[in-house]
């Protein structure tokens, strides 16, 4: 069976646990701990070790999906993850002090993914935080990954629907730039 | 069947002062129907026929006409003029010349009648202010707006037909949802909101299209107001990049078959005439860009020139197709045309074009620089035995 693993990273309280739950088939396994750090999210629990969730497609492949915790304290699991996977989720939070600062940090801890697949980032809670735009984002990542397309959506990680958008348009821009890559080839 | 009218030709203004414009847009409003002389006003120097002051050095494009405004004191030269105080008679006379002149003019095949271009907006004014049509406006639509003295511009339009009573329960605003064929009698559903029978109504929609274009470009801080016949309007600020509208996009064409659109400038400070946030400006855009042009390219696009997004639409705001996600890897990873975009996307090329009219008309789109540069060949790979991820996942989750 071919395993895509896909990981969900970005600061806490962007919603990565959320929006794994909310794109598993199965009961999504959290490793959760009281939150001691309320001033960076005010939430009573956060991730400490990851979060899993699984997708099956057939009998051929399964999606697992990934999060990996947000504090940079746990980065050593970022590295082990990192390895494995294919495409990356980011998802950062709108109402974040500096969101914009915080994408340029997890795209410069991740952004090697997009070499080996693709990147998506997702912008949480711009419901309540409408600024920055995401052509802020969008301009951010051409300065810290220049000739790179990576997609930038708005998203509610709760809301199933966008969070399906989110990913299949990751694997499409994943399969895409392998085309592109191959045909490149093909024709030098 | 009602009376719909559309634009023949687009008339530009091109340095005129705010009170020059306010008078040729109102002598056109009021004048030029009549005339015979409809013609789609815009702040560009890109339109089929230019009025340009007499002092100002400026050089037309062979397709163009250009007529040029003498001041008090100034002297006519070769060409067409007009000479101030601008005179509604002297305007329609020099207008029609205008058009004969356009009329015997060789285009090139692949161009539209109305020219709009990317560049060199800068310091336009975005007083633009579009009919779309004038004829048999009931009492209750479209009637305060032309009485309007923004000093705006106006849009004149000849008679055109369009079918009054065509529903379209399967709207579906995608660029990638393929326009069903033509249907006479009886009137069929239509995948696209304003793809009406014979696909008159996307016409109005399609001058709609280049008046938004025109205030985009422009830049300059700017609220509009499309109306709808039957319907509510559509309120919207540029300068929150919002609207708000109490009528469901897909539900214009079952309503709507005149459509009449007011923008006016407004200063920075003014508040919003949106209630903010609004609905995001890209989903409206979105679904004007890929109904309109009856799936030819935008008159502002240019088929010789490849291009590219500078971001993703943002698909969770947009009502879109599982296959725009595929288009949009395309054209993000790479910088392709219209054909080249169909091919690697695997839709029809009017879906592509639509799509490239939608990205352009919401700003998405970067031109490539090097005109000369080989193109991204496109060689499939074989597939593999059930598909890739992509396809699997589309089938599982039902998409």
């Amino acid at each position: 069976m071919a395993e895509h693993v896909i990981l969900f990273a970005g600061p806490m309280g962007a919603g990565k646990t959320t929006a794994i739950e909310s794109l598993s088939e199965i009961e999504t396994i959290r490793t959760e701990a009281n939150n001691t750090d309320r001033e960076t999210a005010d939430k009573d629990t956060t991730t400490v070790a990851l979060d899993y969730g699984e997708i099956t497609v057939g009998d051929e492949d399964k999606v697992r999906l990934y999060g990996v915790p947000g504090q940079r304290r746990f980065n050593f699991m970022w590295t082990i993850l990192k390895e494995r996977a294919v495409g990356l989720v980011l998802l950062v939070n709108n109402d974040a002090a500096d969101p914009i600062q915080e994408l340029a940090d997890f795209l410069d801890e991740f952004g090697d993914l997009h070499e080996k697949g693709g990147v998506v980032v997702c912008v949480t809670r711009s419901d309540v935080a409408t600024s920055p735009h995401i052509d802020q984002y969008a301009e951010k990542i051409r300065e810290v990954l220049p000739g790179r397309m990576i997609p930038v959506f708005t998203a509610d990680a709760r809301n199933t629907d966008q969070m399906r958008t989110c990913l299949m348009s990751l694997i499409a821009n994943i399969e895409m730039t392998a085309m592109i890559a191959a045909s490149q080839e093909r024709a030098a | 069947m009602v009376s719909m009218t559309k634009a023949r030709h687009s008339l530009g203004l091109v340095g005129l002062s705010p009170i020059e414009c306010a008078k040729i847009a109102t002598f056109i409003e009021s004048e030029a129907e009549a005339a015979g002389c409809p013609w789609l006003v815009l702040h560009s120097d890109s339109c089929d026929a230019l009025i340009v002051p007499a002092d100002v050095e400026f050089s037309a494009d062979p397709y163009q006409v250009l007529i040029r405004l003498v001041r008090f004191g100034g002297t006519p030269g070769e060409g067409l003029s007009i000479t101030t105080p601008i005179s509604a008679r002297e305007l329609m006379d020099v207008l029609k010349q205008a058009q004969e002149l356009l009329g015997r003019q060789q285009k090139p095949a692949a161009t539209g009648s109305l020219r709009v271009k990317m560049e060199d907006w800068g310091g336009m004014p975005a007083n633009d202010r579009h009919d779309v049509p004038a004829r048999d406006i009931p009492a209750g639509f479209g009637t305060t707006a032309r009485h309007m003295t923004d000093g705006s511009a106006a849009l004149k339009t000849d008679p055109y037909a369009v079918a009054a009573q065509i529903t379209h329960p399967h709207a579906q605003p995608s660029a990638m949802a393929t326009p069903q064929p033509v249907q006479q009698m009886p009137p069929q559903p239509a995948a696209h909101a304003g793809y009406g029978e014979a696909g008159e109504f996307s016409a109005a929609w399609d001058q709609i299209a280049v008046a938004l274009y025109s205030i985009v470009q422009n830049s300059a801080p700017a609220v509009a107001e499309i109306r709808v016949e039957n319907l509510d309007m559509i309120r919207i600020d540029f300068r929150f990049r919002a609207y708000n509208s109490r009528i469901p996009l897909e539900q214009v064409n079952t309503h709507g078959h005149r459509i009449a659109i007011r923008s006016t400038l407004v200063e920075a400070y003014r508040p919003p005439i949106v209630n903010l946030p609004g609905e995001s400006l890209d989903k409206l855009f979105w679904f004007i860009g890929s109904q309109a042009f009856h799936g030819m390219a935008a008159p502002w696009l240019k088929p010789e020139e490849r291009y590219r997004l500078r971001r993703w639409p943002n698909f969770t705001e947009l009502n879109h197709a599982v296959a725009d996600m595929r288009t949009a890897a395309a054209i993000g990873n790479c910088y392709l045309n219209a054909a080249e975009l169909s091919s690697a996307a695997g839709i029809t090329p009017e879906a592509a074009t639509r799509t490239l009219n939608a990205y352009s008309l919401m700003g998405l789109l970067e031109i490539q620089a090097n005109r000369s540069a080989p193109p991204v060949v496109f060689t499939p790979p074989p597939p593999e035995k059930s598909g890739g991820l992509f396809s699997k996942l589309r089938t599982k989750l039902g998409l």
